[in-house]
């Protein structure tokens, strides 16, 4: 998945947001080994490709919990911008943290969902300063930010969802911190308000120039 | 606001303890700002994590957040709190104990000094902060990492609280002792904690009394609002969201202690004397759940001109009689805590096993229904509450599967009358513990007149 998610980093990207969308829901529901099987066949046809999604004017990063509709990625690739890289317990959240090998397995299949998923779900304690603290929590997204050139970030949270809810404010300061532009939407799993989110990502990208 | 505030009408109590609640709050936040001044440590807490004797005992001043978010709601001066966390993108969906606490916070700290006008002198800034992590609440391990933008040098110790969840195939027995361990060594670390960050030392001895005192305490409540069984009841649920402040916010201390002596004595005395609540109870309910709605607890009143009570609730009665509590002898008063806090919650688990289909929730709503005489079950849905309240709408429907006590005869198909049974009318208010934007007076009060037209006809049938 790694190395799909790499042939996202070229300008333009050789998968859209949508499609990559539809992988990773894919992936989700597959057998392991099916899973692997059709990721490298997707590989190897992305790579292959002569016919490129067109270069768009913004790249965009998506962070959130399991956004598993590409509704969100239409709206945002229908208006002149392409979704680079996320920050998605769908995406990228499951396939950057390793497990240990070599171990106790329990151990280290504990370790890397209590502690290597950066969840909000996960309680962090504080050591150092609190700039420290939130790269701890959101260097992440930071390093996501720079590797694939984002212009702008969409930090779309699902109502009712409280570990993320409680971070929105700590997560987009940090964002900000970097000179990115954010988009804070609240909506609902089921989409309910997907024609008010679409207005309010054309303002956001139209803003971005 | 101001027309809110003008048109708010304080609840009449049945007790003369419960009428002193209001000044002992007004009280301890007074004495929150006298710490602050003396330089003594402050910490932000929240009720039921385990924690009152050991702050107690080295001599740490609690914030009990929640509860100032529950006078502001009192007072009808939540909305310029919460519109404030709005401001700073913390979501209307949220726990609003958590978002009035955040708009309060930042709003102290942008203007340097308490927001003007803050409900009994506001909230002081904390020196720690102690969130918990339990099977409960999420906002509890959140809200003081997020308040953590406004203090980032405000250290926060978030400690873990679990007890094992009911299984009806698995008794409880077989793991209680690692989470017995756990939360014990979770005590320890809060211990190391509060020492480093507040530079206050541990007074062991101290707590061994405070803990001695704590069991006693928890026995005199029980005993107390055991006497609320007699009909007529001499004190109803109204009464009980004020008595529940020293319950919640000043366990632990001898002040606790001898308020339930003084309302054990004064129920006793209204026993004797035949003083119930109201002067015909003709109709005894449950408070089967959810966090009140603090700015409209005139509700109660409400039921009372109906000739309705509330003999008991669940909703902070938080403690138990130390005879129900399987609890070893330990030398540790750590660990005697962590029994003390872990069986509260196992208590209701082998008699829930006893009974196909049933839960240990549901299993006290069915013990307090036989022992209080219960005609009907009041609950309310809080919306900004996803921890507590969706899980009484559960709780209701599987009592009503399992517990139908109530004989009705009907006409069969042929011709001749049947007794069936038939469950415990309920109705489940819905608004919001703090946002009062949610909140109808008008449909409330006719949700609770049909309701009880309902217990009505269900009682004289």
């Amino acid at each position: 998945m790694r190395e799909l998610y790499e042939l996202r980093k070229s300008d333009p990207p050789l998968i859209s947001g949508v499609e990559m969308t539809k992988v990773l829901v894919a992936a989700m529901s597959l057998p392991v080994d099916e899973c692997n099987s059709l990721l490298s066949s997707v590989i190897q046809e992305v790579k292959a490709r002569t016919n490129t999604p067109a270069r768009k004017s913004a790249r965009i990063m998506v962070v959130g919990a399991q956004v598993d509709d590409s509704a969100l990625m239409e709206i945002i690739e229908e208006n002149d911008a392409s979704v680079v890289i996320d920050d998605l317990c769908t995406g990228t959240k499951i396939y950057w943290p390793d497990v240990d090998v070599g171990g106790d397995p329990i151990s280290s299949l504990a370790e890397r969902y209590l502690t290597r998923i950066m969840c909000p779900r996960t309680y962090r304690e504080k050591t150092g300063t609190y700039q420290e603290y939130l790269e701890e929590r959101f260097g992440h997204i930071g390093r996501f930010i720079k590797d694939y050139k984002v212009d702008g970030v969409i930090l779309y949270i699902y109502k009712y969802c409280d570990p993320y809810g409680f971070e929105v404010p700590a997560t987009k300061s940090y964002i900000e911190s970097l000179n990115i532009p954010v988009l804070y939407l609240e909506d609902e799993y089921s989409m309910s308000s997907i024609g008010r989110l679409k207005t309010r990502v054309q303002a956001f990208l139209e803003l971005m120039g | 606001m101001k027309n809110m505030t003008e048109q708010r009408t304080p609840r009449r109590k049945a007790t003369e303890s419960a009428s002193k609640i209001p000044a002992m709050v007004k009280g301890t936040l007074a004495d929150t700002h006298r710490a602050k001044e003396e330089g003594k440590p402050i910490a932000y807490s929240f009720i039921c994590c385990g924690y009152d004797e050991i702050i107690r005992a080295m001599d740490i001043i609690p914030v009990w957040t929640e509860n100032y978010a529950g006078v502001c709601a009192a007072k009808r001066d939540a909305s310029r709190f919460l519109e404030k966390a709005e401001a700073g993108n913390f979501s209307r969906s949220l726990c609003t104990y958590a978002t009035c606490g955040l708009g309060f916070d930042l709003f102290r700290e942008e203007l340097g000094e308490m927001p003007p006008n803050s409900p009994w002198g506001g909230q002081v800034k904390p020196d720690v902060m102690l969130g918990s992590g339990q099977m409960l609440c999420d906002p509890r391990y959140k809200w003081y990492q997020a308040a953590q933008q406004y203090m980032p040098d405000v250290p926060v110790f978030v400690n873990n609280a679990f007890w094992p969840p009911y299984e009806s195939d698995i008794d409880y027995r077989e793991v209680i002792d690692h989470y017995v361990k756990y939360m014990t060594e979770e005590l320890r670390g809060l211990v190391n904690f509060l020492e480093k960050h507040t530079g206050q030392k541990m007074d062991w001895d101290r707590l061994c009394e405070l803990v001695d005192l704590t069991d006693r305490t928890w026995t005199l409540i029980w005993d107390t609002y055991e006497l609320r069984k007699a009909v007529p009841t001499p004190m109803d649920t109204g009464d009980a969201m004020n008595t529940m402040v020293p319950i919640a916010f000043m366990m632990a201390t001898q002040q606790c202690y001898d308020f339930f002596k003084d309302l054990y004595d004064e129920l006793q005395y209204r026993i004797d004397n035949k003083m119930g609540v109201v002067p015909e109870e003709k109709y005894r309910f449950m408070w089967g759940g959810g966090l009140p709605s603090w700015f409209a607890l005139s509700d109660f009143n409400y039921f009372w001109s109906k000739g309705a009570v509330f003999p008991v609730e669940t909703t902070y009665r938080i403690v138990e009689t130390m005879a129900a509590l399987d609890i070893p002898e330990v030398s540790d008063p750590l660990e005697h805590i962590a029994w003390r806090f872990i069986t509260n919650f196992t208590r209701w688990y082998d008699q829930a096993r006893k009974r196909p289909g049933s839960h240990p929730d549901v299993e006290r709503l069915i013990q307090y229904i036989e022992d209080y005489k219960i005609d009907g079950i009041v609950m309310h849905e809080a919306f900004s509450c996803r921890s507590w309240h969706p899980g009484l709408i559960w709780q209701l429907n599987t009592l009503k599967k399992i517990y139908k006590p109530i004989p009705v005869l009907r006409l069969g198909q042929d011709g001749k009358t049947k007794e069936h049974y038939r469950e415990i009318p309920s109705l489940v208010l819905e608004s919001d513990i703090v946002d009062i934007s949610s909140y109808s007076e008008a449909d409330t009060h006719q949700r609770i007149d049909a309701f009880i037209a309902t217990v009505d006809a269900v009682k004289n049938r």
